[in-house]
């Protein structure tokens, strides 16, 4: 049982807003989903703006609480992780998010965001900082004197986000929470942090829970891929399964939706969009694709559809896999 | 064919206290009537430095240092302010960056679009109401949308109602600034189906700026690659993608991440200051075929096939 490195059980948020004629909104409904303890092991979490991916890596890092359901840590419940030794978690889970401009401090030298979590944490038993920080630098391929002392406005983009990784790397965690790092980078310097990122995998044996819209870089870095709608976990398996072959009637729209970089194959038809006011997009008793859903039938109305099984890795949440 | 839109030459700068930011440095391309023309490039190229330059809207510090800009067979960099104002819209739109957030919130959809179309026109309100319709379904929103307030639109929905504005007058060229950026994959499809519609039904002429290579290949006739303030390749869109020419376009189209590929590969090395561009060739600190000329020699674009133009010394010695 204790195998899953991250084990996130029947997770619900809701938000709730107003003063006094209280709103409900689910941002997050009964998603479970483990990372395994055993291997290096990336998930990607896909699903487009308003799923509900950004809340659950929030509940993952303890910045909120979820209204229902738990998150264990190896084993143990993140709340009370949080509560006894936070230092641990938060030296072991890491996270990198999306945009590498406002996480700087613009009067500080980049150097600073490592030499603080030096501090923070005593890594390195008493090294010298700087020498610590150049080693790390090389080793994801950056030449330290093209960064070092430099302020953030003086350093790309890219370069902040991999300034990241160097940060991440210092601390040796078991787990990155990874929130669209690559979306405000441009693509020539994209393929640079990805590789680096699987790197860390690979050599580090650090897992990642990777969050993105995008399935071309999902089906690059993942091994497995959860896809959500609506807050809902609707398919998952592993990632190129789920590219190849989609289950799922959303899964498939979106792979379909993709631009393909190739001008000699274009989009052979046209599709129909349902157009959906957005109070219908959430029905509380309804598939989370209901209102979109091209193939809908009467079931669909009714209630959540459960998961199947499909073959002997993937899963989907759909009546007509019944 | 008929040539739409003809930019000479153009330049485009900042002023600052730190010197000139020479953003677009001497751009020249054709577009011609009923294409979709892209323009290509990662952040920081010049692309839309490039549009505020041709549609004569850059704003202080940044200005137009030189060139021209024929429009139907006008200079609208030498157009009065007045003269200006009167083909803009009816005959030359424009869809900025992020434009679906300006829409107003307290407008229904149908008078914004009345008012886009009343203020440019001398038609009376009645008749450009009775339009509202059509250009609702042409981009593939149903007439429901024309009570609506925007809030009650998705992304998607508010960027086709921004398109249907813009396009009301039925002008003869559409510039669109990365107008499916930030927009969901189904929705993105949508609206560049409603842009491809749009082509097609009524032969607007669209000049499309995009970062994103694949929303290129899937709508595009001709492509410009822009890098460092210049186009560094032009042609048909497929010549472009199946038989890059520029160093950088290939690259550019290899670090692409797709579900068809298992391998990316990135370009090294740093994208340049438009402070101080890199001498010579603005792409050869990052080339992978540099030779010595290029660190000194600018190569000067040229037609090396049909209707495909480069600027790389590797296609230079023969003119």
């Amino acid at each position: 049982m204790s195998s899953s490195l991250l084990e996130v059980k029947n997770l619900t948020k809701v938000y709730v807003s107003g003063m006094r004629a209280k709103r409900a909104v689910k941002a997050v409904e009964n998603v479970s989903f483990n990372i395994p303890g055993d291997r290096p092991h990336i998930t990607a979490l896909v699903g487009e703006s308003g799923s509900g991916k950004t809340t659950i890596l929030r509940l993952v890092l303890g910045f909120i609480k979820p209204t229902s359901g738990e998150i264990l840590y190896k084993g143990v419940n993140i709340q009370n992780l949080l509560r006894k030794d936070q230092k641990a978690y938060r030296k072991e889970v890491q996270v990198v998010f999306q945009d590498p401009y406002s996480i700087y401090n613009p009067v500080y030298r980049v150097d600073r965001v490592l030499e603080t979590v030096i501090n923070k944490f005593n890594l390195g038993e008493g090294k010298d900082h700087k020498a610590i920080i150049e080693e790390t630098l090389r080793m994801i391929g950056i030449r330290p004197e093209d960064l070092l002392g430099r302020y953030p406005h003086q350093i790309s983009g890219g370069e902040r986000q991999r300034l990241m990784l160097a940060r991440i790397l210092l601390m040796r965690p078991r787990l990155i929470l990874a929130d669209e790092p690559v979306s405000m980078i441009d693509v020539s310097l994209r393929a640079i942090f990805l590789d680096t990122f699987l790197e860390f995998k690979k050599k580090y044996g650090i897992s990642a829970l990777y969050i993105t819209h995008d399935f071309n870089i999902g089906h690059y870095i993942a091994d497995d891929g959860i896809v959500l709608c609506s807050g809902n976990i609707i398919e998952k398996g592993p990632m190129t399964a789920l590219v190849r072959e989609p289950l799922h009637p959303y899964t498939k729209a979106l792979i379909d939706s993709i631009p393909r970089p190739d001008p000699t194959r274009r989009w052979p038809h046209k599709i129909q969009l349902k157009v959906e006011k957005p109070a219908e997009r959430m029905q509380p008793h309804a598939c989370a694709f209901f209102g979109r859903c091209p193939s809908v039938c009467n079931d669909c109305a009714k209630s959540r559809p459960p998961f199947v099984k499909v073959g002997k890795d993937r899963e989907v949440a759909c009546f007509h896999y019944d | 064919m008929e040539r739409i839109l003809e930019v000479e030459n153009l330049k485009v700068y900042y002023r600052s206290v730190l010197g000139l930011y020479k953003a677009v440095d001497g751009v020249s391309f054709d577009v011609e009537k009923g294409e979709v023309f892209g323009i290509a490039g990662e952040s920081g190229c010049g692309k839309s430095t490039l549009v505020e330059g041709v549609l004569r809207i850059i704003r202080p510090p940044g200005y137009i240092e030189s060139g021209k800009v024929i429009f139907g067979g006008m200079d609208l960099l030498a157009l009065g302010d007045e003269d200006l104002r009167r083909i803009r819209w009816s005959k030359l739109s424009y869809i900025p960056q992020g434009s679906m957030n300006s829409l107003n919130p307290i407008m229904k959809v149908k008078d914004q679009i009345v008012d886009a179309i009343t203020t440019h026109t001398e038609m009376p309100k009645e008749k450009a109401e009775k339009q509202v319709p059509v250009l609702l379904e042409n981009v593939g929103l149903p007439d429901a949308v024309a009570d609506m307030y925007p809030h009650e639109l998705s992304g998607g929905m508010k960027q086709r109602v921004i398109i249907a504005a813009a396009t009301a007058l039925k002008p003869s060229l559409v510039v669109a600034d990365e107008p499916v950026t930030a927009l969901d994959l189904v929705v993105q499809r949508g609206v560049l189906q409603a842009i491809a519609d749009l082509r097609e039904k009524y032969g607007v002429t669209v000049l499309f700026i995009a970062h994103d290579m694949a929303v290129h290949a899937e709508l595009v006739d001709r492509l410009a690659i822009m890098y460092a303030g210049l186009i560094m390749e032009m042609g048909p869109v497929v010549d472009v993608f199946k038989d890059s020419l520029h160093p950088y376009s290939r690259l550019l189209i290899e670090a692409i991440p797709s579900i068809e590929k298992e391998t990316i590969k990135g370009i090294p090395g740093i994208s340049p200051s438009p402070l101080i561009w890199p001498s010579g060739c603005r792409f050869h600190p990052r080339c992978p075929f540099v030779r010595e000329r290029c660190k000194t020699e600018v190569p000067e674009p040229r037609w090396v096939k049909k209707g495909r133009l480069v600027g790389c010394h590797l296609f230079g010695d023969k003119k």
